[in-house]
């Protein structure tokens, strides 16, 4: 991998997406070496400073990835999560983040196969996009 | 039941018209205290201050334009814990939005508060105030207002109350109406609610006499908002062209020393202990040199946007345009101007207006089944 290859920080819940990503490793799927997975309980515990901080630390785009409404373990961290983004990206749009750099994704325990075409799909449109201009101010 | 009370102004002295309203209050055990802006030993710079004797409120002066500091983060205070005591506070209107806001949080008590608010003209620099009282001395708050509501451009206004689009709060308990009133003759005070009305009607004043609305003064407020709604939008358009991009944001906030003021003097700022104070952000020195390494050069301090920006994602959809955090600022960042657009798109997305109504839910403190589904998630 390259310097010039995307960073992509994924924020992943312990019950569904984690679960998803190891089933997509032990099923043998493909997808791209740029994503750093980090394990959280919930993706309602994704502090929005998380984001900010992978942003600030070199990250072209950020996944946070959660249960299927319905499925939360703790019944409704995703829905948080879900007012949570909107708030952030809304924040970061006007300093020109683009759209595409943080994805919210519902992805269950079994659908590995769901999880390794996120992952191909983003890492497609952040190579488009390019590295971000917070990479280029770091830690300012 | 009474609506509205006008109170005599003898020979343009309203602060008399004031003591005798305040003091009335506590004389009826309408209140076991008051909270309001006095002047202070020295005679010209003015604090909010509670007072629980009568004969203690001849320094009184509700309407000097200046608050050294957020009204809404003193009072609560006073009531983070239910009071034992009822108080009348008073407080201009983004006071008592902010106050709403921290009462949401949890971190403020409405029901024993008489909320006592006023036609607000906006206010000064606490240095600009000093001038403005060596100018026109006991007239000042007055000249302020007669100034300010004629939009005198020599005023030395804050740019946060030339874009406040809030001069005045409905619901309030009580609301002095300055405009569309001669200040030199009369001060009206409306009820707004309930209670409002029931101390209204308890209280016993002489020579006050039932009143109407002042008549001109819908017309006035309407004429006020919509300037000011100009004025607002001319700046967001301003700052969004500005900070369109990080590079434009870092711009503006190249020099901001860490110092964390804007988060003291923020009313709606409501951690209790803020993460910037932690050793999360006391990074090991090696960690500058690597940063430095990365990039060839490292600016300290350092985490500045960073800052600033968790600032808006913790309070951008609470942010009443109260312009404390400007005021507290040593570099003369536009911390005001930055929030403020920033708070506005946050608001707007969530729908929200905070200060408008304590039945609102923070936006954050629930959530709906079907919602925000263009993130993609589904």
């Amino acid at each position: 991998m390259s310097d010039q290859d995307p960073i992509i920080v994924a924020f992943v819940c312990n019950w569904c997406t984690f679960t998803a990503a190891d089933l997509a490793g032990t099923s043998r799927q493909k997808y791209p070496p740029n994503v750093r997975l980090i394990r959280m309980m919930c993706s309602g515990m994704v502090d929005p400073q998380f984001v900010l901080k992978a942003f600030f630390e070199g990250a072209d785009a950020v996944l946070i990835g959660g249960c299927h409404p319905g499925d939360c373990h703790y019944i409704n961290g995703n829905y948080k999560a879900r007012r949570r983004v909107a708030l952030i990206k809304e924040i970061l749009a006007q300093y020109g983040v683009e759209d595409d750099r943080i994805w919210l994704r519902w992805i269950g325990a079994s659908e590995g196969n769901i999880f390794a075409e996120t992952i191909r799909e983003m890492t497609e449109k952040v190579k488009a996009l390019g590295p971000t201009e917070l990479k280029k101010e770091l830690v300012a | 039941m009474t609506d509205c009370v006008s109170l005599p102004v003898d020979s343009g002295n309203i602060n008399e018209a004031f003591k005798g309203f305040f003091s009335n209050l506590l004389e009826q055990d309408e209140v076991q205290a008051v909270f309001l802006p006095m002047r202070q030993p020295d005679g010209v710079m003015v604090m909010h201050t509670l007072v629980r004797d009568p004969a203690h409120l001849d320094g009184l002066d509700p309407l000097a334009p200046v608050t050294p500091t957020s009204a809404a983060r003193l009072l609560s205070a006073l009531t983070f814990k239910k009071p034992g005591y009822r108080i009348a506070a008073f407080l201009r209107p983004c006071d008592f939005r902010a106050y709403l806001e921290l009462a949401k949080l949890k971190q403020a008590d409405l029901d024993q508060v008489l909320v006592i608010t006023t036609d607000c003209s906006g206010r000064m620099e606490p240095r600009d105030f000093l001038a403005l009282v060596a100018e026109e001395g006991d007239r000042a708050a007055l000249a302020f207002h007669e100034r300010a509501v004629s939009n005198d451009d020599t005023l030395a206004r804050l740019p946060a109350c030339r874009v406040c689009e809030h001069p005045v709060h409905d619901s309030a308990d009580l609301a002095f109406r300055l405009l569309g009133t001669d200040l030199n003759q009369e001060l009206v005070i409306c009820a707004q609610t309930d209670p409002g009305r029931a101390a209204l009607d308890r209280l016993d004043l002489e020579e006050a006499q039932s009143s109407e609305e002042p008549g001109d003064r819908a017309g006035q407020v309407d004429a006020l908002i919509k300037t000011r709604t100009s004025e607002r939008d001319a700046l967001f358009q301003e700052y969004e062209e500005k900070a369109s991009s990080f590079a434009g944001l870092r711009n503006l906030l190249k020099t901001c020393i860490n110092c964390y003021n804007c988060r003291a003097a923020c009313p709606v700022c409501y951690c209790r202990e803020c993460v910037f104070l932690t050793d999360t952000f006391r990074h090991d020195p090696e960690q500058y040199f690597r940063w430095a390494g990365k990039r060839g050069q490292v600016k300290l301090p350092t985490d500045t946007a960073f800052f600033h920006i968790t600032r808006m994602i913790h309070i951008g959809t609470l942010c009443v345009g109260c312009g404390q955090c400007s005021t507290a600022c040593p570099m003369d960042l536009p911390v005001m101007e930055l929030f403020r657009t920033a708070a506005h798109r946050a608001q707007t997305r969530f729908g929200y207006e905070p200060g408008r109504s304590p039945d609102e839910p923070l936006p954050l403190s629930v959530f709906e089944d079907q919602e925000f589904l263009e993130l993609g998630a589904d």
